[in-house]
């Protein structure tokens, strides 16, 4: 089997255009075909890709169907009677309903059909929701609307197989789990639930990712765009989770513990345990490691202000008073002791720098140095930011350039925090900057010795 | 292996039909059969971002007294009786159905003082269309001075309470605003 290439700068546009030549060079016997299959696997093209217009339309369809139906009966409303608005509730229901019946038993229904029948019959059931409530003035908050109505949705996301109705579905959750609720709610009427409504999407998703799984998930992979909902819903609902816990422990310092609680999770979610194919997937396809590093990379250069951790200890200890931290803590270990039987170095040192604050919290309480935890932070940001420049050297696959970036980083915030003169400041500076591009040009003549130009 | 997914939709067609015709099953009997009692209320104009523009109907007696061992958020009942003007008044909280007359389930928000706690009432929201809502606030502020004449027409059956109208000066308010001039 021949692995997608990661490593060269063609994106999806080379790639189709590639996949576009294969069958006239086959034809003209440049290449043959076991050439010409193993082409298209060493570059594959997303096909969802491809379809996404199908979607797009299909679902714009489906959406202005409902919109004008919508404003056509607004326009006259007040003038229906109570029997005839519910008429107007259930009708389009009806419908939506029996196309997506129509739909399902079709042999092999086209992806568009079944996106716009998932739209359509998600909006009719909202719709019909929405107008029940208005024609009895019943009351509650639209927060609980938007659960009873994304959990009416879900079943069309498992059965149609629709991508969109999934992202609707993910987008409301994590907007209901991010409405401000009450420390004293019930964790079923709380944030806490965000993980039963996510482990809910796992039919549709599938396990095709995880270590040990075989096997496709039909209808394909799940699309970039579908990956990004997912990460950031996940992203969100989790700390919005762990922000609802901290708020509960009524003996928390909050602030700095849901920070850290934050951390922690997105530190968790960014070491999520993938099979070996979805390992080799180019970065943007990984949406939960572009956004893990950045969130860590960020509060681990503000751990090292002294200014900015002072109640950072208080809060690590008020977070671990919380039954979910030590909940994440647990699931950090299991990823990231996957992590490392697959050799994923890169993201088991970024994920590190969640643990930071937790590494050094021994020693504060011996220690009452201060600025010790600062310097502590710093020490790790610079080990890890040498590490994934020196894995490169062990012939591990590592991340020279981030590796680099964090270093220089690190330097300008350990210069923007120091009391140096600006000619000591400059002088690091310039010395900084020439050698971040030198290691630029040397890791550019390295990719050019290992992938040698055509002749 | 067709089964199964038209197991799952009709399962879920079941219960897009059964959620709604349950609600209105249960208003329209109440509306029915419950007791009317009026209340006097105020109706300022807020908006849901997804049903849309309402009167948030708020009785003026929206404090009651604190039952014992009252917990935030914990669903409570409070006795309903009508005044010698006929006007509706709400009696003490307790943690169970009273035993003799009419009651309605609220919920208790925020923090309790001393002696009365605030409560969420079932029927806190009066619909009105997307044009007419704004326009019933800058009417009412405009002829009523006294923006605490709304009176609230709630049908109350074993502790379901309905909003069957929203009446100023003994006429519904919709009445009043489709006859009123454009502001």
């Amino acid at each position: 089997m021949v692995m997608p290439d990661t490593d060269s700068r063609m994106n999806h546009f080379h790639h189709r255009w590639l996949h576009d030549q294969i069958p006239g060079w086959e034809r003209e016997g440049i290449l043959t075909p076991s050439a010409a299959h193993a082409l298209r696997e060493r570059h594959p093209v997303e096909v969802i890709g491809i379809r996404t217009a199908q979607f797009a339309l299909g679902g714009m369809g489906a959406l202005l169907i409902g919109t004008g139906l919508i404003a056509v009966l607004a326009y006259n409303w007040d003038d229906f009677s109570r029997p005839v608005r519910l008429l107007w509730a259930f009708l389009p229901l009806l419908l939506a309903q029996i196309f997506s019946f129509t739909v399902v038993r079709k042999q092999e229904p086209a992806p568009w059909l079944c996106e716009s029948a998932g739209l359509l019959q998600a909006f009719a059931a909202g719709g019909c929701l929405a107008i029940v409530s208005q024609v009895y003035h019943l009351g509650g908050v639209w927060q609980d609307f938007l659960l009873g109505w994304m959990l009416l949705s879900l079943p069309l996301a498992w059965v149609l197989r629709s991508q969109m109705v999934l992202g609707l579905y993910l987008v409301g959750i994590c907007i209901w789990s991010l409405s401000p609720g009450t420390a004293e709610s019930l964790w079923y009427e709380s944030a806490t639930l965000y993980p039963v409504l996510l482990l809910a999407v796992v039919p549709c998703c599938g396990l095709d990712y995880l270590p040990g799984c075989s096997g496709q998930r039909p209808g394909g992979s799940l699309p970039t765009f579908m990956r990004w909902i997912l990460v950031l819903s996940a992203s969100l609902g989790f700390c919005a989770a762990a922000s609802h816990a901290a708020d509960s422990a009524q003996t928390v310092s909050t602030w700095p513990s849901q920070v850290w609680m934050w951390t922690l999770t997105v530190g968790t979610i960014l070491l999520f345990p993938l099979r070996a194919d979805a390992m080799a997937e180019p970065g943007r396809r990984k949406p939960q490691g572009i956004l893990g590093a950045c969130w860590i990379f960020t509060s681990g250069l503000a751990m090292t202000f002294s200014s900015l951790n002072k109640d950072l200890p208080k809060g690590v200890s008020g977070a671990l008073s919380v039954p979910w931290t030590w909940g994440i803590l647990a699931v950090f270990a299991v990823f990231a002791i996957q992590a490392a039987r697959q050799h994923r170095w890169v993201l088991l040192s970024i994920g590190s720098l969640a643990l930071t604050p937790l590494m050094f919290l021994p020693c504060l309480s011996l220690f009452s140095t201060p600025g010790l935890l600062a310097w502590g932070c710093t020490l790790h940001v610079f080990f890890v930011g040498v590490l994934l420049i020196g894995l490169e050297f062990f012939g591990k696959r590592g991340a020279p350039r981030l590796g680099a970036f964090l270093l220089a980083a690190l330097v300008i915030a350990r210069m923007s925090d120091s009391d140096f003169s600006f000619l000591t400041k400059g002088l690091v500076f310039i010395g900084t900057g020439a050698g971040f591009l030198i290691f630029n040009l040397q890791t550019v003549r390295q990719k050019a010795v290992k992938n040698p130009a055509p002749l | 292996m067709k089964a199964l997914p038209l197991l799952v939709l009709s399962f879920a067609a079941l219960l897009q039909w059964g959620i709604p015709l349950r609600g209105i099953w249960e208003q329209e009997h109440v509306l029915a059969h419950g007791t009317l009692f009026k209340v006097k209320c105020a109706a300022p104009d807020p908006y849901d971002p997804i049903r849309g523009r309402y009167l948030a109907v708020r009785p003026l007696q929206d404090r009651l007294p604190v039952p014992l061992n009252l917990k935030k958020g914990s669903e409570l009942f409070a006795s309903v009786s009508v005044d010698s003007e006929g006007w509706a008044t709400f009696g003490g909280l307790s943690h169970t159905p009273p035993a003799e007359g009419e009651f309605v389930k609220v919920r208790s928000v925020g923090r309790p003082s001393e002696e009365t706690v605030a409560v969420q009432w079932p029927f806190a929201r009066f619909y009105l269309n997307e044009k007419m809502a704004p326009e019933a606030d800058q009417w009412i502020a405009k002829n009523i001075s006294d923006q605490n004449r709304f009176i609230a027409e709630i049908r109350v059956l074993k502790g379901k309470a309905v909003l069957a109208d929203l009446v100023v000066e003994g006429k519904p308010l919709r009445e009043i605003l489709k006859a009123a001039p454009a502001p």
